[in-house]
C-alpha cells in the first residue's frame, strides 16, 4: 500500500495537513490533519509499504508495546481509506 | 505512544478538538496562512461602486501588472512561508491573457484555492480548465435578476446573460460555488429575485452592502449610490428573515455565516498580537498582495505596504506589522462607546473613507449608530 500520488503533506503553524493537489482537489475536499505518529506513518507510505513493515517501523522509532503500535497504526490506515488517500 | 516530540501531537489534538482554530494558530505564530493575489485592476465590467477598478490607462500611469513568470515565483515563497488558503481575485482575473499559466502552476502548490469572478469570461477553454483542476471554491458575483438592472450598476445589459451563462458553466464543475451580490441603490430592489437566480446554482448566496470609496488610484460613484445606513440594515434583516422563515437550521446557519458584517476581532481568540490597531487577523496571518505588487494587511488599505517582489516574500511579511505599529486611531474611535463590537474600529476602511487613518469618518460613525441601534 501507498499514498496516492497528488496528496502534499505540508507543516504548517506546527501541524501537518494534508492538501490535494491539481485534480486530486475533485475527490478530495477538506483537510485531514495528521498527529506526529501519522506523519511518520505517512513519510513511510510515501514508496509502496506493507502493514507488517509499517509496524515494525513504528516499534523501532517509539517506544511503546505492540498492541498501542497496531492500534495506532489502524486507526491511521482506517482515517487515510476514509479519505481516499491510500492505494492498495 | 510515547513520541520523541510531543509538541505537535498536543498542538494537533487541540485543534481537532476545536479549542483554537489554524487561524488563531497561524497568527500567533506569525504564519501568513491566507493570501490574496489581486492579478489585475482591469475589469470588463464597469460597476459604480468599484473599489479597484482601473482601465489600462489608468493602471498604466500607476504601475505595472506583475507577469505570470512573478507570480507563480511568489506563490512559491509563500506556500513555503506557510500559506495555505489563496484567493485569486482582480478587478477580473480572467481577464488575464496568461490567467490559465497563472492558475495552473499555483494548482500545483498546495493552496485551498478560492477564485474570485463575475463569470462574464467562461468559456470552454476556462471550463476545461477548472473541469481539470477545480478552485476549491468559486464565488461569483451577480448584480442584478436583469439586463437593465445590469446596465445601470455594471454599465453593460449583455454582460446579464454572459453571467448566467458563466454560472451554468461553472455549477457544472466540482467546486464550492457562492454567489455574491453587492447592493447599491439601483438594485436593492431585486434582494428576492437575484437570490432566486443565485439558489438555482448553488445554496450559498452573501450579500454586501457595506460599501467604502475607491482607493488605490480608482475612482466610483460610490458616495451617491450606496445604501443609507438605514437601508443596509434592513437589506441585511430582509434576507436574514428570509433564511429564518425557511425554519430550516442549516440554511440560517448559512445565512449567517455569509453575513458579512460581522466583527470577528483577535480578541476572540484570547489574546492580542501586534499590530493592535488592527482588530482582525489581518497582517496577523493574513495578507493581499496587489496587482502591482504591494503587499498589505487587506485589500481595502491603501499603505504602507511593504515589497514582496523586491524584498522577498517572507521579509515583507515579517515587515509588515511593524509598518502599522505606530499608527492610531482618531481619539474619538478609541473611546468611542461603539468600538466594542458594534463598530469595527477598521483602520482600512477609515483610510478608504477618509484618506488617512486620523480622521473620523461620519458615514462610518452612522453605520455604527445604526448597528447599535439595532442590537438594542
Amino acid at each position: 500500500m501507498k499514498i496516492k500520488e497528488g496528496f502534499l503533506l505540508r507543516e504548517i503553524a506546527d501541524c501537518y495537513i494534508v492538501v490535494p493537489v491539481g485534480s486530486r482537489v475533485i475527490d478530495f475536499k477538506g483537510l485531514m490533519t495528521l498527529n506526529h505518529s501519522g506523519h511518520f506513518i505517512w513519510n513511510h507510505l510515501i514508496e509502496d509499504n506493507t502493514y507488517e513493515k509499517l509496524l515494525d517501523s513504528i516499534l523501532q522509532e517509539y517506544e511503546v508495546d505492540e498492541d498501542t503500535a497496531r492500534k495506532d497504526l489502524d486507526e491511521f490506515l482506517d482515517k487515510a481509506r476514509e479519505s481516499g488517500v491510500l492505494e492498495e | 505512544m510515547k513520541e520523541s516530540t510531543v509538541s505537535k501531537n498536543q498542538l494537533a489534538r487541540e485543534w481537532d478538538s476545536s479549542e483554537i482554530t489554524l487561524a488563531a494558530r497561524a497568527a500567533q505564530r506569525h504564519v501568513p496562512l491566507g493570501g490574496t493575489f489581486e492579478l489585475t485592476p482591469r475589469c470588463n465590467l464597469n460597476c459604480r461602486m468599484c473599489y479597484v477598478r482601473l482601465d489600462t490607462s489608468e493602471m498604466k500611469k500607476i504601475g505595472r501588472e506583475r507577469t505570470a513568470k512573478e507570480w507563480i515565483a511568489l506563490a512559491r515563497e509563500a506556500a513555503d512561508e506557510g500559506t495555505l488558503n489563496l484567493l485569486i481575485t482582480g478587478g477580473e482575473p480572467l481577464l488575464r491573457e496568461d490567467f490559465a499559466e497563472i492558475y495552473t502552476a499555483i494548482c500545483q502548490m498546495g493552496f485551498i484555492i478560492t477564485l474570485n469572478t463575475n463569470a462574464t469570461l467562461m468559456n470552454s477553454e476556462y471550463l476545461d480548465l477548472f473541469k481539470k483542476y477545480p478552485p476549491t471554491a468559486t464565488n461569483v458575483t451577480l448584480y442584478g435578476a436583469s439586463a437593465e438592472t445590469y446596465e445601470k450598476v455594471c454599465g453593460s445589459a449583455a454582460a446579464f446573460y454572459k453571467t448566467i451563462e458563466g454560472l451554468e458553466m461553472l455549477s457544472s464543475i466540482p467546486t464550492e460555488l457562492e454567489v455574491r451580490t453587492t447592493f447599491i441603490k439601483d438594485n436593492v430592489g431585486e434582494l428576492d429575485e437575484v437570490r432566486r437566480i443565485a439558489n438555482k446554482y448553488t445554496k450559498r448566496f452573501a450579500i454586501n452592502a457595506f460599501l467604502n470609496k475607491a482607493i488605490r488610484g480608482a475612482s466610483s460613484e460610490v458616495e451617491n449610490v450606496r445604501l443609507s445606513p438605514r437601508e443596509l440594515f434592513d437589506l441585511y434583516k430582509d434576507n436574514a428573515e428570509y433564511y429564518n422563515a425557511l425554519n430550516d437550521p442549516e440554511e440560517i446557519a448559512l445565512e449567517k455565516n455569509m453575513d458579512t458584517d460581522n466583527h470577528i476581532g483577535v480578541k476572540d481568540y484570547g489574546f492580542d498580537l501586534p499590530p493592535k490597531i488592527i482588530t482582525c487577523l489581518a497582517a496577523k496571518s493574513m495578507y493581499w498582495i496587489t496587482w502591482d505588487g504591494k503587499m498589505l494587511p487587506c485589500g481595502s488599505f491603501s499603505s504602507p505596504y511593504t515589497l514582496p517582489f523586491e524584498e522577498g516574500f517572507k521579509k515583507a511579511w515579517d515587515r509588515l506589522p511593524g509598518l502599522f505599529e505606530d499608527i492610531e486611531l482618531p481619539e474619538k474611535c478609541k473611546t468611542c462607546e461603539f468600538a466594542d463590537g458594534k463598530c469595527s474600529n477598521c483602520p482600512a476602511i477609515l483610510q478608504s473613507e477618509t484618506g488617512s487613518f486620523g480622521t473620523v469618518s461620519e458615514y462610518i460613525c452612522a453605520v455604527a449608530l445604526e448597528r447599535a441601534g439595532r442590537k438594542k
